[in-house]
């Protein structure tokens, strides 16, 4: 019996309601979702150790005729966009639109990267579950979109300035953090290091001097989805979560911290909620918040406004936050 | 005659005066003379032939829209004009008749945009029913016969397909074992009107070309073996049935026989015609055009006699910039019947009109 087409003339809500039905995997502050032997980010021409031949170089590299720093032809985000931008013609990520394609299943649905995109996002950040009124449920999820939402802020990988709030010591004196400028390889390593997010150990323009290596089990699998993040179920989880705060403090140093209701001596990061939580519903960076970008309103109806760290107005956003304002609060706090 | 007025031939000095004559009669000065005047009159009549033929060919050319005349071609085309208005525009395609440019665009609205040759906008073509993310066009052809349009949506994971007046005809998505799953991202058609299209899904080892035919419906075949390609992009044959793919991530242009069996290759590197990352592939006639997106340039090779030898390399063009015949990341590229060359030049949010 031969394949054939078939031409579905009135199956589009179908096919989006089986996408959105879809369930998915992500998690991390990283980019990929694709999971698996080959479903790592350390795949492709970022293979550690691998393929470093001038033939391979010269897909990103000139060495005497470059156009951008590192001898590369072009500068850098937009060069990653050729294959991880909006239409991913060249993987399985695509980070604009914050989409994965399971590149371990031909039958695999795309659905929503767990860190969200620059442009766009699928996370339904109006409609968690696990808001329970009388008390926590980190258990619960946050759906997917059936289609893209404009993000309402982002990580800026343009190479503009940009602050790093929280980064730096400990300080007296009043300090929000430093400024940076933002590109793809700031936190990704393209060469590849072994790592399924190839995340660097030291992010660029960190100021870090102690490199965080996070875990990798061995045959992991999994990348996660606004879906499934919240599962405690799964098996590799912990591993990520067990370094991920260490390594976004890399840059937002000053707002990791193992306690609450203790006075750090900062300024401005005086009293933190507790956010280095190693283990499946602790509190973690990754719990509240993306990586790239999220569509998530601080400001949604019903919420108050949030400020920058020394209370300065800030306009609407997401904060990087994957539920509307304080629903995140919610997830594990119950309503008072 | 008044003194000093004699006439020497040229070259020569007046020979001495020797008892009062001179070497010079007056009939030779009278015929040299009249050769002059002949001569005069000679180079008036030819230019004025000259111009006579110039004005013949410019009426002509004007008349025919084709010089008469034959000519040596360029052996690259050269800039003309841009046409604006596409959100990073990834494919083109160009109908049979040359008067339709459709681009896909893979941010904003994220339409299919229908222009004319003049690069003005007739119209746009979207999948019902989607929000703007949740579809997102890549590559175009149109079919030869039906002149129906064809849109791959790997996010949809499917053909979108429009008819020449713009109604969406319905989704094509692959069934069956070798299909299903596919995730759609070059388009082509053979000259019997088969389609072909990269697909995209699973690991690498799912990566192909699926051939379907003309009916648009029956799967007849699948190209290239487990591992051949890693996310293959553009498409093309030529006049014999030859396949031309650009296996992308794997930086190398393939060629297959008719029969599906992979012929020669043109291959990464740094050298003279390699390529690093080649997306677009069109063919006019013997030329073989191809995008290379990294380097932001067309290459453009000369196609051999058999499909057993390598094309040989022309060059290139365009070039990294803003300017105009320059790209910032190019992508799709399409020819119409005229040779008339459309790239879509990514990051610089247009397409790009070329010709010899």
């Amino acid at each position: 019996m031969p394949a054939t087409w078939r031409i579905n003339r009135a199956v589009p809500a179908v096919f989006v309601a089986g996408c959105a039905a879809a369930s998915l995997l992500v998690a991390g502050c990283s980019a990929s979702l694709v999971a698996a032997d080959g479903a790592s980010a350390d795949a492709g021409p970022h293979v550690q150790g691998q393929g470093l031949t001038p033939d391979n170089c010269a897909i990103c590299h000139r060495a005497h005729t470059a156009q951008a720093p590192d001898l590369l032809k072009e500068p850098e985000t937009e060069l990653c966009y050729t294959c991880h931008g909006g239409a991913a013609t060249g993987a399985a990520t695509d980070v604009v639109d914050g989409i994965g394609y399971s590149n371990t299943e031909r039958t695999g649905t795309p659905g929503a990267l767990r860190g969200g995109g620059f442009k766009y996002a699928l996370i339904d950040s109006a409609h968690p579950s696990g808001q329970g009124s009388e008390g926590s449920d980190p258990a619960g999820v946050v759906p997917e979109l059936a289609g893209g939402a404009a993000v309402t802020s982002a990580h800026s990988v343009d190479s503009s300035s940009q602050m790093a709030w929280g980064n730096g010591p400990i300080s007296a004196e009043p300090n929000d953090g430093n400024a940076v400028s933002l590109s793809c390889g700031s936190c990704h390593d393209p060469h590849g290091n072994g790592m399924y997010r190839i995340l660097r150990a030291i992010p660029i323009e960190s100021g870090a001097t102690t490199g965080v290596e996070i875990p990798q089990p061995e045959g992991m699998r999994h990348l996660y989805t606004t879906t499934n993040y919240w599962d405690v179920e799964d098996e590799y989880a912990p591993a990520f979560i067990a370094g991920v705060s260490a390594w976004c403090s890399a840059c937002h140093t000053r707002y990791l911290s193992s306690t609450s209701y203790t006075e750090s001596g900062d300024a401005v990061f005086t009293d933190r909620h507790i956010s280095n939580g190693t283990t499946q519903g602790s509190p973690s960076c990754i719990q509240c918040h993306v990586a790239h970008g999220s569509n998530a309103s601080v400001d949604a109806a019903g919420s108050f406004a949030v400020h920058s760290p020394q209370e300065l107005p800030a306009g609407p956003g997401s904060r990087l936050l994957r539920i509307d304002a304080k629903g995140t609060c919610r997830m594990c706090h119950a309503e008072k | 005659m008044a003194p000093g007025d004699e006439t020497f031939p040229l070259g020569r000095e007046p020979l001495p005066d020797a008892g009062g004559s001179i070497t010079s009669g007056a009939a030779d000065r009278l015929t040299e003379e009249e050769r002059k005047r002949r001569r005069r009159k000679i180079a008036a009549l030819a230019g004025i032939l000259v111009v006579l033929a110039i004005i013949i060919y410019m009426i002509i050319r004007a008349l025919s829209g084709s010089s008469p005349l034959p000519s040596i071609p360029s052996e690259l085309p050269h800039y003309v004009s841009d046409i604006y208005g596409t959100d990073q525009p990834m494919g083109v395609a160009v109908s049979p008749s040359g008067g339709r440019i459709y681009v896909t665009e893979s941010e904003g609205p994220r339409l299919v945009r229908i222009y004319d040759s003049s690069g003005h906008q007739l119209g746009t073509l979207k999948p019902p029913g989607h929000n703007q993310a949740w579809h997102l066009p890549v590559y175009v052809a149109v079919s030869p016969r039906t002149e129906d349009v064809y849109v791959s949506d790997r996010l949809r994971q499917d053909v979108d397909v429009y008819s020449p007046t713009g109604k969406y005809l319905g989704a094509l998505r692959p069934t069956g074992h070798l299909g299903k799953g596919a995730q759609p991202l070059g388009l082509a058609f053979g000259s019997e009107g088969d389609l072909y299209m990269t697909d995209v899904g699973g690991p690498r080892q799912d990566h192909r070309v699926l051939v379907f035919g003309s009916s648009g419906k029956e799967l007849l075949r699948k190209v290239g073996s487990p591992g051949t390609f890693w996310f293959p992009n553009g498409l093309a044959l030529d006049g014999k049935g030859d396949l031309y793919v650009a296996d992308s991530n794997d930086g190398r242009l393939e060629i297959f026989n008719p029969a599906g069996k992979p012929a020669v290759s043109i291959e990464r590197g740094v050298g003279e015609g390699d390529l690093g990352l080649p997306r677009g592939v069109a063919i006019d006639g013997n030329r073989l055009f191809v995008v290379d997106t990294t380097a932001q340039v067309v290459k453009v090779y000369r196609l051999p006699g058999q499909v057993t030898e390598v094309p040989a390399y022309i060059g290139s063009f365009g070039g990294e910039g803003i300017g105009d015949g320059q790209f910032q990341y190019p992508n799709g590229i399409a020819i119409d019947h005229n040779g008339r060359i459309y790239v879509t030049d990514r990051v610089n949010g247009r397409v790009q009109v070329w010709e010899y």
